[in-house]
């Protein structure tokens, strides 16, 4: 398969959400364990030759499992062939874990997973934002003045090509 | 890997889990737009049709569209999206930055369906959902926090330019900058049954690097964000004194 390889060097250079340097074993049969410098971006990780400035190789992390195997190391398959492992060691169990748990949120579904999670959280609490300040003694017309920009921005959009500025748009609304 | 590579001393080319990308490209994952898509060869070269697939930051090209694994794959973080003169007919570029970076010139098949690319490919990046998934996290910890108070007013926010690179096309202005990312035929954006499980997603990755960084500019989100602040200050202020009864 092709791909622009020249752009995925290019953010093999942007900061990182996470770098260490680890012992990295691939998924071959008798590879050996090599210390290689490991590099969380975006959704790839990459692993450089601890000298090198061009990485060795990057791992898509879409539909991956990261996997606990012994103490102080985990090991990262795909969902289409499980037994095909990335093994890695790191130097303690507190960097293994804080590891995982970066690689688990590391991939683009699930930042959509996020996206909708937040937008729910955010609808059910702007529903009780309104009912709390008439509880309160804040008139009615008040609360509804505050509050109709955001219910507006709420409603389904147009379907246009462009959507229009009819509606304020919010962040995250639909 | 890179095909036709010389031999001899030359670095070895990077290594990618290619497998699982041709897994990921024909999965039942949602896809962000699909259809087909005329591409040119190189410089100098013939366009080909291909059936192109985005998902996520991903843009997968395929022979046609039963093929069952893509010819290739543009990774699109950190690119930007422009109408392009070109003697082909709504025609698109997709931008990468640095020397000797390769743009890919594509062109659409109707108007609607080039402004439906354009619009789908330069919302795709990662950094760009990223971007979307915090404001909205601090949105709800705003709402949450001070006790039931509300939402700063949109019409007051100053007019903030969106991420989408400059585009020939009128796009309107929005209050907002961050636009969200939905497409007319993105399955995920109706998803109404989410179950979050027994506890909320964990918050997504923060970074270590504060300072801006890529082609993506963050200032505007974090005047965005200082904006909100304001607002957020004020309407509290407003709500509080509102408490007081004499």
């Amino acid at each position: 398969m092709r791909y622009n390889e020249k752009e995925l060097q290019a953010l093999s250079r942007q900061p990182a959400e996470m770098a260490a340097e680890l012992g990295m074993r691939g998924p071959k049969k008798g590879s050996v364990l090599k210390r290689r410098l490991v590099k969380l971006v975006v959704n790839f990780l990459f692993y450089f030759r601890t000298d090198e400035a061009e990485p060795v190789g990057a791992l898509l992390l879409e539909r991956c499992r990261v996997i606990r195997e012994e103490p102080g190391a985990f090991s990262i398959s795909f969902i289409e062939d499980p037994e095909r492992k990335y093994h890695f060691e790191c130097s303690s169990e507190e960097q293994c874990q804080e590891w995982m748990e970066a690689l688990r949120r590391a991939s683009y579904e699930f930042m959509r997973r996020s996206l909708v999670f937040y937008r729910n959280e955010i609808r059910k609490v702007t529903g009780k934002v309104c009912a709390g300040l008439q509880r309160a003694g804040v008139g009615l017309q008040v609360a509804e003045a505050v509050l109709r920009p955001w219910l507006m921005a709420t409603r389904p959009p147009h379907r246009t090509p462009w959507s229009s500025s009819a509606y304020p748009r919010r962040p995250g609304s639909s | 890997m890179a095909p036709g590579s010389p031999p001899g001393p030359a670095i070895a080319a990077m290594k990618l889990n290619e497998r699982s990308l041709a897994f990921y490209a024909t999965c039942d994952a949602p896809v962000d737009n699909a259809g087909f898509l005329y591409k040119k060869g190189g410089r100098h070269a013939a366009y080909h049709r291909r059936w192109f697939v985005l998902r996520g930051n991903m843009l997968f090209y395929f022979e046609d569209a039963a093929s069952r694994e893509p010819v290739g794959v543009i990774i699109l973080e950190g690119c930007t999206v422009e109408l392009v003169e070109a003697a082909e007919e709504f025609a698109f570029a997709v931008r990468f930055a640095g020397t000797r970076a390769r743009t890919y010139v594509l062109a659409a098949e109707s108007q609607a369906a080039m402004e439906g690319w354009v619009k789908a490919l330069s919302r795709a990046s990662f950094d760009y959902l990223r971007l979307v998934v915090r404001e909205l996290e601090q949105q709800l910890a705003a709402v949450r926090g001070g006790g039931g108070m509300a939402l700063p007013q949109p019409q007051s926010l100053p007019s903030v330019p969106a991420p989408v690179p400059a585009l020939p096309l009128p796009l309107p202005r929005r209050p907002s900058a961050l636009p969200p990312k939905e497409n007319g035929c993105a399955v995920w954006s109706t998803e109404a049954t989410f179950r979050p499980g027994p506890e909320p997603p964990p918050p997504p990755p923060r970074r270590r690097a504060s300072a801006p960084h890529g082609p993506l500019d963050v200032a505007p989100f974090a005047r965005l964000h200082e904006c909100y602040g304001q607002e957020i200050r004020a309407l509290r202020g407003q709500w509080l004194s509102s408490r007081v009864q004499p």
